[in-house]
């Protein structure tokens, strides 16, 4: 698992099948608290500060998602 | 996860307590939201018995509807205290109360529903750090460890007979997010053991002799929230790990104490770096951001000033 995302992804919930998801929230992948944890493990990783505006479900759903939403608030990715 | 224990002589020991074939209740209600909400009902479900959902948080985020939606469970949002109230009034059939994550203080005539046993969830070691935001205190305090609580519900608060505990260790590196995370990890593990024990209704009634320790309320932060530079690095890193809930709003952000003689003038701590002296922390990316740096000899925290 060399995608550094992944990598993160997997330190929230190792059990979860991410890969074969296309939806990490609906598919119950992803609750409310892991989108918390994901969010400070994003900003400590990429030392930014993601918007509070943008903590809602569908900015989490896929990795292109949560790729946008790290690009949008500043990321290098 | 670090590993958790059941704490020896902070509570009666799960083995001591004898399961029961039979069980008292024709039906459970999981009262509350989150994670934690989710794992009790999906530990509910799996013996057969009916299960109620009912959340009391409007969380857009909340799985609790998406785990009810299974054989034998049923979900519903009641926010209002008085529809709570009425809900709870109103039933007659044996009925299990599992309160998990749920900040409505029952009130004492809903308890005194004779077909209604209670049990909650507490974020510490009761009687250690009863009321709000106890993983805060817990690591400003200094504790070693902390934990997951259950207990039955009486008229105090977090004041009822302990029935289990687990514990969780705190590490120098621990923050407050993190410590709820694994309080509740371990609180759902341990929910899991004691089912057959809670369903039989077999627990111990004991309260702590101690039950009355200092209470948390919800709008009190450690030392007022202002970060004093001239503290020692062991309380610096605590006072900033204690408040850290990533992206939660918990508690208000902490302050810089200057020489401002007004707290509301001290600049907010947006972030803080705990990094060795010779290594030089990342660079804020936010343009009004400025950095204030505490020397130790070695180690240095830069906070994020804003």
């Amino acid at each position: 698992m060399h995608d550094p995302l992944l990598q993160i992804l997997a330190r929230i919930r190792s059990d979860a099948d991410y890969r074969n998801s296309s939806n990490f929230v609906e598919d119950g992948l992803l609750d409310s608290f892991d989108m918390v944890m994901l969010t400070s493990e994003l900003e400590k990783t990429y030392s930014i500060t993601i918007d509070g505006l943008d903590f809602v479900p569908e900015n989490f759903a896929t990795l292109d998602d949560i790729r946008k939403l790290l690009a949008k608030n500043g990321a290098s990715l | 996860m670090p590993e958790s224990t059941v704490t020896p002589g902070a509570s009666q020991r799960l083995d001591t307590l004898s399961p029961s074939p039979q069980s008292p209740f024709s039906q459970a209600i999981v009262l509350g939201g989150g994670r934690i909400a989710c794992d009790c009902l999906k530990s509910l479900a799996d013996t057969g018995l009916p299960v109620h959902a009912i959340q009391n948080d409007p969380s857009p985020f909340s799985l609790l509807q998406h785990t009810a939606n299974r054989p034998r469970c049923s979900w519903q949002m009641l926010n209002e205290q008085q529809s709570l109230t009425n809900h709870f009034l109103s039933i007659q059939q044996p009925t299990l109360v599992v309160s998990a994550n749920n900040a409505w203080i029952i009130p004492p005539k809903v308890l005194d529903n004779p077909a209604l046993r209670f049990i909650n969830y507490h974020n510490s070691l009761l009687p250690r750090h009863r009321g709000r935001n106890a993983p805060t205190w817990a690591i400003f305090s200094g504790d070693p460890f902390t934990g997951a609580t259950w207990h039955q519900i009486d008229t105090g608060i977090d004041t009822g007979p302990i029935i289990a505990q687990k514990t969780v260790p705190i590490t120098p590196q621990t923050t407050a997010l993190q410590l709820v995370a694994q309080c509740m990890q371990a609180a759902s593990d341990l929910f899991r053991q004691l089912l057959p024990r809670i369903l039989s209704w077999n627990l111990p009634n004991a309260r702590p002799k101690d039950r009355l320790t200092e209470y948390h309320s919800s709008h009190a932060s450690p030392a007022e929230g202002l970060l004093d530079p001239t503290w020692p690095f062991p309380k610096l890193s605590r006072f900033l790990r204690s408040l850290d809930y990533g992206p939660l709003d918990v508690l208000p952000k902490p302050r810089l104490l200057l020489s401002q003689p007004d707290p509301d003038a001290c600049p907010v701590i947006n972030r803080y770096f705990l990094h060795n002296s010779h290594t030089p922390p990342p660079r804020p990316q936010t343009p009004d951001c400025r950095s204030h740096v505490i020397h130790r000899p070695d180690t240095s925290i830069t906070l994020w000033l804003q």
